[in-house]
């Protein structure tokens, strides 16, 4: 590795727009959904009801019977993710066929994208526990 | 994608292959999510698993599109990621070992979907 030069301040300086934060956000939250089917994938293989081990299987029973807020907001943040992930990558695929490019345009979507996904979890949210 | 000389697909057919995945699994997962929602809420609310509501998909006559909607969901994942290496990644043989390394683990979740619910 080269040695520690010294550069200018870039992301300490650069005012945060909505274009840079969606954009990060949405390969923050793909690769965060790949992380959370694989840990999903081993949770539900552990919670089932074939598993010979009554250890793992009492740990699973109790992690999901618990309701406690650390595994529900985990939930919650797994959802938020998967819905922002899905409209905006719609977004993607509108701008891939060069539409909707111009700024004004830009924010426009990007506004409706945050609407979306609040809306799809708050009421995915309340169908699922009310 | 990352090194000419080992690289399965240039970069062109990668970029139509990622749009083609994402436009086919636009109307799946509206599919799956529905197919789950409906699932928790037509069932009484305890004992609920996430791994029951997918043994019931796997069981019901719907186990194709379910399959489906799996392969194209980690391919999807397998070119993602295959993309944040080439962008992160900085030393070629690095690069080489994680996408493989990805793709490997990619097969073996497939497999492990396909055993646990549906075989």
């Amino acid at each position: 590795m080269k040695q520690n030069r010294p550069l200018s301040p870039h992301l300490t300086v650069y005012k945060p727009q909505l274009t840079a934060m969606l954009s990060i956000y949405h390969r923050i939250t793909g690769s965060v959904l790949s992380l959370a089917i694989i840990l999903l994938l081993f949770f539900s293989k552990v919670t089932s009801l074939q598993l010979e081990n009554y250890f793992l299987y009492n740990i699973g029973y109790l992690i999901n019977s618990s309701g406690h807020w650390i595994v529900l907001s985990c939930l919650f943040a797994i959802l938020f993710s998967l819905y922002y992930h899905f409209f905006n990558g719609i977004r993607h695929l509108i701008w891939d066929r060069a539409q909707l490019l111009e700024i004004q345009k830009v924010y426009q979507t990007g506004y409706i994208v945050l609407t979306l996904t609040v809306l799809s979890t708050i009421t995915t949210w309340y169908i699922l526990f009310f | 994608m990352t090194n000419k000389k080992t690289a399965i697909l240039n970069e062109s057919n990668y970029w139509w292959l990622q749009r083609l995945f994402s436009i086919i699994l636009i109307p799946l997962f509206i599919w799956f999510s529905i197919t789950l929602i409906s699932f928790v809420t037509s069932s009484p609310l305890e004992g609920i698993t996430l791994a029951k509501a997918f043994q019931y998909i796997g069981l019901s006559s719907e186990k194709f599109i379910f399959i489906f909607f799996s392969a194209i969901t980690f391919l999807h994942v397998s070119l993602g990621i295959e993309e944040i290496i080439d962008d992160y990644i900085h030393s070629e043989k690095a690069k080489l070992v994680a996408s493989i390394l990805v793709k490997i683990l990619i097969i073996r979740l497939m497999n492990e979907v396909y055993i646990f619910y549906i075989g």
